[in-house]
């Protein structure tokens, strides 16, 4: 049993070997949070005097810019995570030499105590600099008149989340350092490690892109990575603030990416633990420290590169129609491709570049395991495609109209803009099982798509009854008047769609100072008047009830009501809402208001007529194709 | 006591110790001998507790060695090339060995830094070769480990250093019960010190003997016989290891204790006479000549 004080003694004679680490850390948190702070206050408080705010005004600036500086994201990010590694590798790094592995490990220390000290003071040398430099910079703010409860809360979230990511990428490093025997390979293992999943993931991506038909992005499994402390990081601390900005009020929803995250951590320390006991002192200098992981990194690495290459080739090679005539130029660089890789490896393992070609299984092994996956994919052996929802299976669809979805903003209870995904996703999906399927069963292929088609693009979220959500994007011939009226006639699909229906957002909006409402009736704008907010909003939603896919197919739009505010991160937000000839209530207001317009143009005040031709012949004679 | 008991290490393909046994009593000088390569440093390592072994174990005092505190603080290790700090001094050595050997004996230290001549404050990066090995070696014998493994640590000291070590080993032996364990593949620097000596070949032991049985039990003599029926009746009754005749002048290396092959030559009328003692270079060429190998092959080259 080792007493507290040997372990502080032991810690403080680790930390003479470490000390630069201390400095770059104390001159780095030193500049960042007091200096910096320290100038943005004399920065604000110059800028009040300029714009001659006092008292609450000038205040609120204040402490805006000073909770802006504490959040500490971006460079911060990067620079926790920089720190980490390098605290990680400098405190391990002894393993990498025999003669420095003869002293630590011959003397009577435990391995479980020495890895304790190292490990406890890498944390520490991110940990000490940055809370009191942090505190140093919430007193400069405090003495400036920048500090309130919220600052000093988001101080403390900032601490405690940074202080997370850095424990996920200090033991991740750490375990790439234990992996590995040498820096340059474990700079490599530790960048490896850092992007293996979010590649990996990022790769089988761009099959199903490639390869299905119905892929849809907003499936991508890219969001759901694990082993990422950085990506998990984000998603822990946008969590906290949507709680906290009561975007999202489920506690439970808010703790569990922060609870991921300390699991993660915990998780690679744990691990890194058990690989410095396991760790043969014989490994130091070598390039792998567990000859037994030598394989299974090399086929992990190997195989998606060589997909990866298969990938390239086929997307620079075999674009539009072509794909399927490039077969066999993709089987041969993905032959290549997996000789190259499987022999660098080996080069690198044995640092001896007459090993090149030895364990020749192992190429084998990788283009096994590579011609399984292409298969898969090829011949769409998982049934992707062929997916259809099974109507008892499915609970509710949330469906997006792409031409519909994307020419406007969404925003959240905080009325910051969220992206039209996540917007639909909160929303109630359609419940109407039967016109769900009607319109999965209308899909049509890529293939079957005709120039002169005119086609919608839907991408659907089926929701299933066990809790999955499963994507497919898909186009619908305009033709198909049937189920299209069905879907966009829909009441759930229309409050999705159109914002204008929430109460809740455009009561924050209207009393917003910068709120404006617009009447653009394409030759002139004129500004309405924000008081009749709540008669021009029901006007409208009253014509849009009535409207259907034939309003949106048949009719020529003749105005637009543009709902316009002013918020903290993107400037402008503009809701834009056409009106159409039958938009009978909202045109009667303008009209009784003596400010509509019919858009049509007096040939008289048109002076000259371009026309321009932004079609490519050229390109037509190729014969591309374009979609969308 | 350290055992060693049926111990095995391997480097992936290679065999490096091959299922080696030896018993290492305290209060003795045990010298490890063996070739480039035979494994007597992947043996000290594995003593020291910084390898473990794939097969077999390794008991200090009854303990297991390996990740074995107890153990380990019986054992002080000088590899072969001896690592300090960077930028430290012997002050700073002496700090950190401190910390962990809670027996470190910090006058004796600086006594012995005093007699080496070797500078407290001055940088270890700037020390020689020879000064590092005499500064391990001082950190070795103060911390107060029972057990000193020295992985050619003679190797690199001036002839008078080298005097200086010997006399602070037996010193510190009678004072403190050290036991050193010397591994060199150099027999001569060994003989004059070493009770007990191992010779490892090819990772495996080959023999492991009392320097003292052995000079004990085999005896050198150079002798001319008067006549052709007194050198019969003198090689008769001798357990002749290995002769040599130059002349009329034998050379003979012979089992058996001196006073008896005294009295066995006394009864043989002899023109010269004379039982000299072996050196351990010779001890060990007759031994293993014995057992089927070529020793000056082995260690001598």
């Amino acid at each position: 049993m080792t007493s507290k004080n040997s372990f502080l003694v032991s810690m403080v004679e680790n930390n003479k070997r470490r000390n630069w680490v201390w400095i770059v850390s104390m001159l780095f948190w030193f500049f960042y949070y007091p200096v910096a702070m320290a100038m943005i206050m004399s920065r604000k408080k110059g800028h009040n005097l300029i714009d001659k705010l006092t008292g609450e005004a000038a205040k609120s600036r204040l402490v805006g810019a000073a909770g802006d500086w504490l959040r500490a994201d971006g460079a911060v990010i990067l620079f926790v995570t920089l720190l980490a590694v390098v605290c990680a590798i400098q405190g391990f790094s002894y393993l990498y030499s025999r003669k420095k592995v003869d002293l630590y490990h011959s003397v009577p220390v435990s391995k479980t105590y020495r890895f304790a000290v190292i490990y406890v003071n890498g944390v520490l040398m991110f940990f000490v600099p940055y809370f009191l430099n942090l505190l140093f910079a919430v007193l400069v703010a405090g003495v400036n008149g920048g500090m309130s409860s919220a600052n000093l809360r988001t101080a403390v979230i900032s601490l405690f989340m940074n202080l997370i990511l850095y424990l996920g990428t200090y033991g991740l490093t750490v375990i790439a350092v234990m992996m590995t025997g040498n820096i340059v390979i474990t700079l490599f293992a530790t960048a490896i490690f850092l992007l293996y999943e979010l590649a990996t993931r990022a790769l089988f991506m761009e099959y199903k892109r490639g390869f299905f038909e119905y892929f849809s992005y907003n499936s991508s499994e890219i969001t759901n990575v694990v082993t990422s402390p950085a990506w998990q990081h984000y998603n822990a601390v946008k969590a906290i603030y949507d709680y906290i900005g009561k975007v999202n009020l489920d506690f439970a929803a808010a703790a569990f990416p922060v609870v991921k995250c300390i699991l993660l951590a915990a998780a690679f320390g744990f691990i890194s633990y058990i690989c410095y006991k396991r760790r043969p002192a014989e490994a130091a200098g070598k390039t792998m420290s567990f000859p037994k992981t030598k394989a299974v990194i090399k086929i992990l690495l190997t195989v998606p590169f060589t997909l990866f290459a298969g990938l390239t080739v086929r997307e620079i090679v075999g674009t539009g129609y072509e794909q399927g005539n490039c077969t066999v130029l993709v089987l041969f660089v993905m032959t290549a491709a997996s000789i190259i890789s499987c022999c660098i490896i080996e080069v690198i393992y044995e640092l001896d570049i007459r090993a090149s070609l030895r364990k020749k299984y192992q190429i084998l092994i990788t283009g096994a395991c590579v011609a399984a996956i292409y298969c898969t994919f090829q011949f769409d052996l998982t049934g992707f495609d062929k997916w259809v929802p099974d109507p008892e299976k499915l609970e509710e669809a949330d469906i997006i109209v792409s031409s519909a979805a994307y020419r406007q903003p969404y925003l959240d209870e905080s009325l910051e803009n969220v992206p039209a995904v996540r917007h639909y996703l909160k929303e109630p999906g359609i419940t109407d099982i039967a016109a769900v399927c009607e319109l999965s069963g209308k899909k049509m292929k890529r293939a079957d798509i005709k120039e002169e088609d005119s086609v919608i693009w839907f991408e659907v979220a089926y929701r299933m009854k066990n809790g999955k959500t499963i994507w497919r994007d898909f186009a619908i011939n305009a033709e198909e008047e049937d189920i299209l009226s069905k879907i966009l006639s829909n009441p759930e699909y229309k409050r999705a769609c159109y914002q204008i229906y929430d109460d809740s957002i455009f009561n924050k909006l209207k009393e917003k100072d910068s709120f404006q409402i617009i009447y653009n009736a394409g030759m002139s704008v004129e500004n309405l008047s924000p008081d009749d907010t709540d008669i021009i909003r029901q006007l409208y939603i009253k014509d849009l009830n009535n409207s259907d896919y034939t309003t949106l197919r048949d009719e020529f739009i003749c105005g637009r009501l543009d709902f316009s505010v002013r918020t903290g991160s993107y400037g402008y937000i503009y809701f834009e809402y056409d009106i159409y000839p039958s938009y009978s209530n909202i045109i009667g207001y303008l009209k009784e208001k003596g400010l509509f317009e019919e858009m049509a143009m007096n040939p008289e005040n048109i002076a000259s007529v371009t026309v321009t031709n932004y079609h490519n012949e050229l390109y037509k004679e190729g014969g591309g194709r374009r979609y969308g | 006591m350290i055992e060693i008991n049926s111990v095995s290490k391997t480097f992936e393909d290679i065999l490096a110790v091959d299922d080696v046994s030896v018993t290492m009593k305290e209060d003795t000088v045990f010298g490890l001998i063996g070739t480039n390569g035979a494994g007597k440093s992947t043996v000290l390592r594995m003593i020291a507790g910084v390898l473990k072994a794939d097969k077999g174990i390794i008991m200090v005092d009854g303990l297991p060695v390996f990740d074995n505190i107890k153990a380990k603080e019986k054992v002080f290790f000088i590899a072969d090339e001896p690592y300090f700090f960077a930028n430290a001094n012997a002050e700073e050595m002496e700090k950190y060995f401190s910390t962990i050997y809670r027996q470190f004996r910090r006058d004796d230290f600086y006594t012995y830094m005093d007699n080496f001549g070797l500078s407290r404050k001055r940088k270890i990066n700037t020390f020689s070769k020879g000064m590092k090995k005499q500064l391990a070696l001082l950190c070795g014998i103060c911390s107060g480990a029972k057990y000193l493994l020295c992985d050619e640590t003679f190797d690199g000291l001036d002839p008078v250093m080298r005097q200086g070590v010997k006399s602070i080993f037996a010193k510190e032996m009678e004072n403190w019960g050290l036991t050193p364990i010397i591994a060199s593949h150099n027999l001569r620097e060994l003989e004059d010190i070493c009770d007990h000596v191992g010779l490892l070949h090819k990772g495996g032991v080959l023999l492991s003997k009392d320097l003292e049985d052995m000079k004990c039990n085999i005896q050198k003599v150079q002798c001319v016989f008067k006549n052709a029926e007194d050198e019969k009746k003198g090689l008769e009754g001798l357990n002749v290891m290995k002769e040599e005749k130059r002349g009329s002048l034998y050379t003979l290396t012979v089992r058996g204790n001196r006073e008896e092959i005294i009295s066995h030559f006394s009864t043989v009328d002899t023109i010269f006479f004379e039982a000299l003692p072996l050196s351990l270079e010779e001890i060990f060429i007759s031994e293993t000549e014995v057992v089927g190998y070529d020793i000056k092959k082995l260690i001598l080259g």
